[in-house]
């Protein structure tokens, strides 16, 4: 097959990625919400094609840090205010970006940059009259950690990280941050200093008071691999018709104890295969 | 679910499995979501998946005629 015939094919493809995952983000189970997201994440990076040997990108781009905190579209009123569902991500310089609906039906995008983690549901945020407001969720809602330089808004619209400034696509890692025990009271929580791309991961630390800016910006893996620093394994579950999604089989609960090995494989594209969370 | 829409998925299984444009990780996110794609998304990806086929097929018929032609 062509060169030219082979794009085409592919970039049909995306389009029908786009289709179904524009009817499959609001499916009632997580693991179809989430296959059909990597499904469209891993079709962009398809059409994309892969960078030359000459030019490939650094193993771990390390993002620059914030200059200045971030705090923007909040509410304005103290108060609980609910939180939209699959709306939370965090990039890589340690900004969160999620939406909010208040009583009134009002509703916003906020994007913070000092935010404490609280477990609990109902999932809300609590916006106190002063100093850092509190997000509240449940244990097994992952925080999408993307590319900064591509922003929440192509994760939505694509289901991934978009393309990084090493040119490569990062895909969204699911992260879990009470999923390695600790607090699950309000604190400042930080994933590990290094994820893979489209890696699951659980913790990391947390702390009373805010880490410095510098310390909240984590540097993003392209090479999905176990050896990775400071990553979790990905992990593998299958869906209602038994069809292997990821590596390997076997349905696991989100906040188990993360194995110790991926089941990682490169393909052909230069994207790894991607953990899953069972759901 | 109708019985021609059952032997349709059966049919896209088989030709995602065989897809040599397909890597490794889309033939698994495919064959994840597919149990979970409308009867039109499903007769779209097989007319795709045809469609690879089909130029495979000319391909392999074009390298043929080129073979005789030189012997």
């Amino acid at each position: 097959m062509g060169d030219a015939a082979r794009d085409r094919l592919l970039h049909d493809l995306l389009d029908l990625a786009y289709d179904v995952s524009a009817r499959l983000r609001h499916h009632r189970a997580r693991i179809v919400r989430v296959s059909a997201a990597l499904l469209l994440a891993a079709s962009l990076a398809a059409c994309t094609g892969a960078p030359s040997a000459s030019e490939a990108p650094p193993r771990v781009s390390q993002t620059a840090p914030l200059a200045r905190e971030v705090r923007t579209g909040l509410p304005s009123d103290p108060g609980r205010y609910a939180m939209v569902k699959d709306s939370l991500f965090r990039d890589a310089q340690g900004v969160y970006q999620f939406s909010w609906i208040s009583p009134a039906g009002a509703s916003g995008t906020a994007r913070i940059s000092s935010l404490k983690l609280a477990q609990a549901e109902p999932e809300e945020l609590d916006m106190p009259a002063t100093g850092d407001p509190t997000l509240y969720i449940a244990k097994e809602t992952p925080i999408r950690i993307i590319d900064a330089s591509a922003g929440a808004a192509s994760a939505t619209n694509s289901g991934g990280g978009g393309g990084g400034g090493g040119g490569f696509m990062f895909l969204p890692v699911f992260w879990f941050p009470f999923g390695g025990g600790g607090l699950l009271g309000p604190a400042y929580h930080q994933p590990p200093r290094t994820v893979a791309s489209g890696s699951t991961v659980q913790g990391g630390t947390q702390t009373s008071t805010p880490k410095s800016l510098a310390e909240r910006s984590i540097g993003l893996d392209n090479a999905v691999s176990g050896r990775a620093g400071g990553t979790g394994a990905g992990v593998a579950a299958t869906n209602k018709s038994g069809a292997t999604v990821g590596g390997k089989s076997g349905v696991v609960d989100a906040v188990g104890a993360a194995p110790k090995s991926g089941s990682f494989s490169a393909g052909k594209s230069g994207i790894g295969s991607v953990g899953l969370s069972g759901g | 679910m109708t019985v021609a829409a059952t032997l349709d998925r059966n049919e896209v299984k088989a030709k995602v499995r065989s897809s040599r444009v397909l890597t490794a990780d889309l033939k698994r996110y495919w064959l994840g979501v597919l149990p979970h794609l409308t009867d039109q998304d499903c007769a779209r990806l097989l007319e795709v998946l045809d469609e690879e086929g089909a130029a495979s097929g000319l391909r392999q018929l074009s390298v043929r005629l080129r073979g005789k032609a030189g012997a």
